[in-house]
């Protein structure tokens, strides 16, 4: 079994987090989520309960494919609970197939920064386990490898669509769309000028 | 004149299960998104999106059944088509 924790800190408030966090899908960091949806929700005691089936690619190393016969997509179950009144979001995440290989299991927790009210810290844990024989090793470390890529790979997706959302202006496309703009503009004021330059010329000549 | 917009809007859409649910899921998600940002996250605890809600579970329910997905128990062999 291997263990990964994390500590990650988004500079929007609790409610902008959790409310981003239904949507953050799809985002240029997820390429490798194919499906998602809601398959249980309801409120009990206060507090929101989903349970969401989501589906994505599962490319294995050559050595681990013999393990897999024919290419499937891995199923992954999220479970979450959104206490509004602590602000807290937790979520368990585990996949439900292909589990004769390979069990991850991830927790995470959404809460305000103690000492920051408009930044969210998230704390994720993860637990790989492979009881295959004599290839464990080697699957958890795969395992383990994988889930810290694409672990990075969820947060760079909810900040991307916590900034598209909340602060668009900030984005690398905005301002690359905005740097066209200006090139755009400059080179139609550059022939704007070359045209008036050249009559210019035409009439002093 | 510039034709390119200044900024485009972000109309992100995640693929359903299944094609089929393709429709349901966006109304339930537009549905649920406002409820839980305006009135969940602000007091109000009655579900809204009920019947959008029922339509797409159980289309997404048919769904899973047919591609032979357990969500409740552990199953090692699934078949996703």
């Amino acid at each position: 079994m291997k263990y990964y924790s994390a500590l990650n800190v988004f500079k929007f408030s609790w409610d902008q987090v959790t409310s981003t966090y239904w949507s953050r899908y799809p985002n240029p960091f997820s390429k490798h989520v194919l499906s998602e949806d809601v398959v249980e929700r309801e409120v009990k005691d206060g507090c929101l309960w989903s349970r969401r089936l989501i589906t994505k690619t599962n490319k294995l190393p050559k050595w681990g494919a013999r393990f897999v016969p024919g290419s499937k997509s891995a199923c992954i179950v999220e479970e979450s609970v959104v206490d509004p009144v602590k602000k807290t979001l937790t979520t368990y995440t585990r996949n439900i197939n292909l589990t004769r290989i390979m069990v991850v299991v991830e927790k995470c927790v959404y809460r305000p920064c103690k000492d920051d009210r408009h930044a969210t810290e998230c704390t994720k844990e993860a637990w790989v386990d492979s009881s295959i024989y004599g290839f464990s090793r080697a699957i958890q470390a795969f395992g383990l490898d994988r889930f810290r890529k694409n672990a990075t790979r969820a947060t760079k997706g909810l900040e991307y669509i916590l900034l598209k959302t909340y602060e668009p202006e900030s984005l690398p496309e905005h301002m690359s769309l905005l740097g066209n703009i200006n090139k755009e503009l400059k080179e139609k004021a550059q022939k704007q000028a070359a045209r008036t330059l050249g009559k210019g010329a035409v009439i002093a000549n | 004149m510039i034709d390119t917009e200044i900024y485009v809007p972000y109309i992100a859409t995640m693929n359903s299960v299944s094609p089929k649910c393709q429709q349901l899921k966006e109304d339930y998600d537009k549905c649920f998104n406002h409820w839980f940002t305006d009135k969940y996250l602000k007091g109000v605890k009655k579900e809204d999106c009920i019947d959008v809600f029922r339509s797409y579970q159980s289309c997404v329910k048919d769904a899973i059944k047919e591609k032979g997905i357990n969500i409740s128990e552990n199953t090692d062999e699934i078949k996703l088509t």
